[in-house]
């Protein structure tokens, strides 16, 4: 864990909370509808399907999927300067394997070795001592 | 253009025009970066809603007294922040009107104004509405000014999402990758708009580019580079509506005719969950307001398209129709898209060259269209101008291309 982290960090409320604690246990967690048997992504308050959210669960996913799209940070903007040492880096669009994507870092390689459709599996980074972040790495 | 029935909703059970309506003027500011030490205006988002509103006034030939207890419109401001705000700008104007909007819809802002004036108007609620857009990201001195979603903030910005160039690298990644659309395809939009640009005393870039300065642009987020995105600039626009009977008293050769309209929000390709990132909205709207003003795209004579981002351009003449999807890049290269050419597209520059007025932004493609339209285009005028369609696109999604899209047919 780093002494002083300094990269913005995401804000918790009643709706997102469950999510960021099973990162802190290192469990990758969406909601999930079991009506509509179908995952949602980002945390949503009511199932975008069926718009109920009686069936709605947190439900562990495997942590493995592939990358649908990603980009390479070449500079930054003034909301987050605090990433200039990070550059260059990679954000990608994962597709986990139970269907819904995610945005996040790909760890561990250079940019250059990163291609659509590579596979990857999450990584829990303790960045703060409230917040986990889930990452990946090329499997 | 001979207008028909093409605007009566009998004819048109699913449209979503009743009536016609027009857009009888248009005022556009100078823009600026706000760079005082090069010279630049530095003003405030007041003088340039003021001086949008004026300039219509006078393109129109009206008094502004005429627009008492009728419509107004206005787009959001980025700066400075204001969440009730279109009543703080009727008092600046002085104006008292009995139907008020006010659109955040991003770059789609514009297009929501006309469309929402264009049923106050068509139902005869008011004659006419005026609409202004202004904005002035220049001035933001300070981060927290900075537009922000809930989603980007809390799911986005701590992996680094460096805001709309980076959110928007993400489908142009996988517009290259699925279709093999190459760089120097979509170069060619930045340098042909650059060339209407430079025919456009109003754009704030108008010295001509070529394609090897296109491929050598600083990288931002790969694969987008400085010469892939549009320009932030201060300015100010405004159009007004009116009704097919208030336009009766204005001359014939300043109006332009609404044809056909249509929007279509958080759609979402293929799959709700997993949506395909190379479709817009413009794929559902542009059938739609097609089929409303009975137009084909061989009718079409010129284009206004969205362009916060040079592959935008390409992904929507695909969505609009003009070649199969996947095959935008190619059209491109096979047609002279400047304002000379077999399909004039973006005429006047568009965002990637003349300018984004923040949320003004999709105001700049409406008001060309009109001019376009009106034969007041001098230097950059396209020959035969009788059917311009214009697009609209705002707000990238989480795992998703654009929230918002509108396609506009006017003619003459
Ligand atoms: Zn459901």
């Amino acid at each position: 864990m780093e002494s002083k982290y300094d990269r913005p960090l995401p804000e918790i409320n009643s709706l997102t909370a469950p999510f960021w604690e099973y990162c802190k246990k290192h469990e990758l967690r969406m909601q999930f509808c079991r009506r509509c048997k179908e995952w949602i992504w980002y945390p949503k308050a009511i199932c975008p399907k069926c718009g109920k959210n009686d069936q709605m669960v947190w439900e562990r996913l495997s942590g493995k999927g592939s990358i649908y799209s990603y980009t390479v940070i070449r500079q930054v903007i003034d909301n987050s300067e605090s990433f200039s040492k990070d550059i260059p880096f990679v954000i990608a669009l994962i597709e986990l394997d139970e269907g819904p994507r995610i945005y996040s870092n790909i760890v561990g390689v250079s940019y250059e070795s990163i291609s659509i459709g590579d596979r990857v599996e999450v990584v829990f980074e303790d960045v703060t001592n409230e917040i986990t972040l889930p990452k990946f790495k090329k499997l | 253009m001979q207008s028909g029935n093409a605007y009566i909703g009998s004819e048109n059970p699913n449209g979503t025009l009743a009536r016609k309506f027009a857009i009888v003027g248009y005022g556009e500011t100078e823009v600026s970066r706000a760079r005082v030490d090069k010279g630049e205006k530095k003003l405030s988002v007041k003088e340039y809603l003021g001086m949008a509103v004026s300039l219509a006034l006078e393109d129109a030939g009206i008094e502004k007294k005429e627009l008492e207890n009728q419509g107004f419109g206005v787009t959001g401001s980025a700066y400075p922040h204001a969440e009730i705000y279109s009543g703080e700008v009727v008092q600046d104007l002085g104006i008292s009107p009995k139907f008020l909007i006010r659109a955040d819809t991003g770059g789609n802002s514009g297009a929501t104004l006309l469309s929402q004036a264009g049923m106050a108007v068509s139902s005869g609620l008011v004659d006419v509405v005026l609409c202004v857009g202004a904005d002035t990201p220049m001035n933001i001195t300070y981060p927290g000014a900075v537009r922000e979603w809930r989603y980007e903030a809390d799911f986005q910005k701590p992996f680094g999402m460096m805001g709309p160039n980076s959110q928007f690298a993400f489908i142009m990644r996988r517009h290259m990758h699925q279709y093999g659309t190459r760089l120097e395809e979509i170069g060619k939009v930045s340098v042909s708009q650059r060339e209407n640009a430079s025919r456009n005393k109003n754009a704030y870039l108008k010295a001509p580019i070529t394609i090897e300065q296109y491929m050598s642009s600083r990288p931002i987020a790969d694969p987008v580079k400085l010469l892939d995105a549009c320009i932030q600039v201060n300015g100010g626009l405004a159009f007004i509506v009116a009704s097919e009977e208030y336009a009766k008293r204005f001359p014939k050769e300043k109006v332009v005719w609404v044809r056909g309209m249509a929007e279509c929000h958080n759609y979402r390709h293929g799959s709700a969950l997993s949506p395909d990132l190379t479709y817009t909205g413009i794929t559902v709207c542009s059938r739609e307001a097609f089929r409303i003003a009975g137009i084909e795209q061989k009718d079409v004579n010129l284009l206004q398209i969205y362009d916060d981002y040079a592959l935008a351009v390409i992904m929507q003449l695909e969505d609009l129709g003009f070649c199969a999807k996947g095959e935008g890049g190619k059209f491109v290269s096979e047609h002279d898209i400047t304002y000379k050419g077999d399909l004039p597209i973006n005429t006047g520059g568009g965002q990637l060259s003349a300018g984004q007025p923040g949320m003004a932004g999709g105001m700049v493609h409406i008001v060309e269209g009109i001019r376009q339209l009106r034969g007041e285009a001098k230097e950059r005028q396209v020959s035969r101008a009788e059917v311009c369609v214009v697009t609209s696109l705002g707000c990238l999604e989480y795992n998703n291309t654009f929230a918002h899209a509108s396609t506009i047919v006017m003619g003459v």
